[in-house]
C-alpha cells in the first residue's frame, strides 16, 4: 500500500516570458532592449504539476526551443496530410491529351494503333531469306 | 610582440541534417581564416559547441597535417546535447579545453562540417590566442598582475540579448548600459561572469583588445564562469589571459550573445577586480 498524499496530478505546462521582452511596437524600442526581432520568444517554458493549487515545476526549457518544436510538429503535421491529400486525388491529366474525356481517349486509341499498323511503323522487321 | 587572444563563432541556423552533410559559416565578425602571424603560428585555446536539439558529430579540419591529423575529417568532436536532462539543456559542451590546445598558422582556413539532424542549429566558438598579431596590443594581465594591483571588487550587470536567429550574435550592449558604476581612471580586470539562463557564447569586444572579440561559453557543462578567466590563467600560467580595460572605457566594452536557442537573454552580471594600476602585461 503507497502513502501517496496526491495522486492522480494535472499535467501543465506555461510560458513565462522574460520581463520586458516584447512584444514591441516598433524596432526601437527592441533595439534599446537589445533584441533584433519585435516579437522574441523569450523566457523560459516550465512544465509540472498542480498541487493543491500550487504550480510545481517538474522541468524547466527555453521557451524558443519548445515553441520551435511545437512549429516544427505543426509543419510536419502539414506537410504529411498534404502528401496524405497528394496520394488519395487521381494523377491530373498531362501531355497532348490532356482534358480529353477517358471515353474519347478510348475510341481514339484503337484507330490510332490501326492506323500505325497500316503504315507498318509497328511491325517487326521481316527477315531475309 | 604584439599578442591577442581572439573569440571567433562559426554557426548554421536550420541544418539540412545528414552525415557531415552540412558545414558551419563564420558569425557576422567573425572569420574562419587565421590572419597573418608575425609567429606564423598561433593556438586554439578553448573550443565548445552545441546542436539546439540533438546530438551531433562535428569535424575540425584546416588542411594543414602540423595542426590536424589530415584533411579528412581531421579532428571529430561529439556533441552529446541530449546528456544535461534532455536534448539542447547543455547550451555549450567543451570541445578543446586547457592545457590542450590545437595549433594554427598563417593563412589556413578553418572548416567544420557537421553530423546532425535535419532543422537544428549548430554552433561552434574558439579561443585562438596569437603570441604576435600585428597591429593588436591587448589589454590582458596574468592573476599575479591583477593582485598586486588589486583596490575592490565589483560585479556589473549588462542585459545582453541573443539574435533572433539561432546560432548568430544579438546586438551589441556596452558594459554600461544597464549600470554605471564603473569608475572612469581605475582598471578593472575581468576574471569572470555569471548569468540566470545558460548560454552558448558570450562576447566582449573592444578598442583596447583590438576590437577582436574575445569570450566565454557558459553552457550546462561549462556555467561556472564566474572565474573563467582567472581558471584559464591557472591553466596557462605563462600566459596573460584576463581581460583588462579602464573604466572610462566601460561604453566601449560591448557585449554579444550567441546561442543556439532565439533571443536568450541571459542577464550577464560581470565580475572584476578593480585595480589601481593598470595590471596588464606583455
Amino acid at each position: 500500500m503507497t502513502d501517496y498524499t496526491h495522486t492522480g496530478l494535472e499535467l501543465v505546462g506555461r510560458h513565462v516570458p522574460d520581463p520586458g521582452a516584447g512584444p514591441f511596437d516598433n524596432a526601437q524600442q527592441a533595439s534599446a532592449m537589445g533584441y533584433d526581432t519585435l516579437n522574441p520568444v523569450s523566457g523560459t517554458y516550465e512544465i509540472g504539476v498542480v498541487i493543491e493549487g500550487a504550480f510545481v515545476p517538474i522541468v524547466s526549457e527555453k521557451a524558443s526551443l519548445i515553441f520551435d518544436r511545437i512549429d516544427s510538429a505543426k509543419q510536419q503535421a502539414q506537410d504529411a496530410a498534404a502528401q496524405q491529400t497528394a496520394q488519395q486525388t487521381p494523377p491530373a491529366a498531362t501531355g497532348p491529351q490532356a482534358g480529353v474525356q477517358p471515353t474519347e481517349q478510348q475510341s481514339v486509341e484503337p484507330a490510332a494503333e490501326q492506323s500505325a499498323m497500316q503504315t507498318g511503323e509497328q511491325q517487326p522487321p521481316q527477315q531475309q531469306g | 610582440m604584439p599578442r591577442a587572444v581572439v573569440l571567433n563563432t562559426a554557426s548554421k541556423s536550420s541544418t539540412t541534417g545528414g552525415t557531415f552533410a552540412d558545414t558551419l559559416t563564420a558569425n557576422s565578425g567573425d572569420t574562419l581564416t587565421i590572419p597573418n602571424l608575425q609567429s606564423g603560428q598561433g593556438k586554439i585555446v578553448s573550443m565548445w559547441g552545441i546542436d539546439s536539439a540533438s546530438v551531433a558529430e562535428i569535424a575540425l579540419t584546416d588542411g594543414r597535417v602540423e595542426s590536424v591529423h589530415d584533411p579528412q575529417y581531421g579532428v571529430r568532436f561529439n556533441l552529446p546535447a541530449t546528456a544535461g536532462g534532455g536534448a539542447g539543456k547543455n547550451y555549450a559542451l567543451p570541445m578543446i579545453t586547457p592545457p590542450n590546445y590545437l595549433d594554427v598558422f598563417t593563412g589556413d582556413t578553418l572548416a567544420f562540417t557537421v553530423t546532425s539532424t535535419a532543422a537544428d542549429a549548430v554552433m561552434v566558438s574558439w579561443l585562438t590566442e596569437y603570441q604576435d598579431l600585428p597591429g593588436v596590443q591587448a589589454s590582458f594581465a596574468n592573476w599575479q598582475s591583477v593582485m598586486a594591483n588589486r583596490f575592490t571588487e565589483i560585479g556589473v550587470a549588462c542585459n545582453a540579448v541573443a539574435s533572433g536567429t539561432k546560432g548568430a550574435y544579438g546586438a551589441t550592449r556596452a558594459a554600461n548600459a544597464d549600470d554605471t558604476r564603473w569608475t572612469g581612471g581605475r582598471w578593472y580586470a575581468i576574471i569572470g561572469f555569471t548569468v540566470q539562463l545558460p548560454v552558448t557564447t558570450i562576447s566582449f569586444k573592444g578598442p583596447m583588445w583590438g576590437n577582436f572579440r574575445f569570450g566565454l561559453p557558459a553552457g550546462l557543462v561549462t556555467v561556472d564562469t564566474a572565474n573563467y578567466f582567472l581558471d584559464l590563467n591557472r591553466l596557462y600560467p605563462n600566459e596573460a589571459l584576463i581581460p583588462v580595460f579602464n573604466g572610462y572605457d566601460a561604453g566601449s566594452v560591448l557585449l554579444e550573445v550567441a546561442d543556439a536557442a532565439a533571443s536568450t537573454s541571459p542577464k550577464v552580471d560581470i565580475i572584476a577586480v578593480e585595480c589601481k594600476n593598470n595590471p596588464a602585461v606583455g
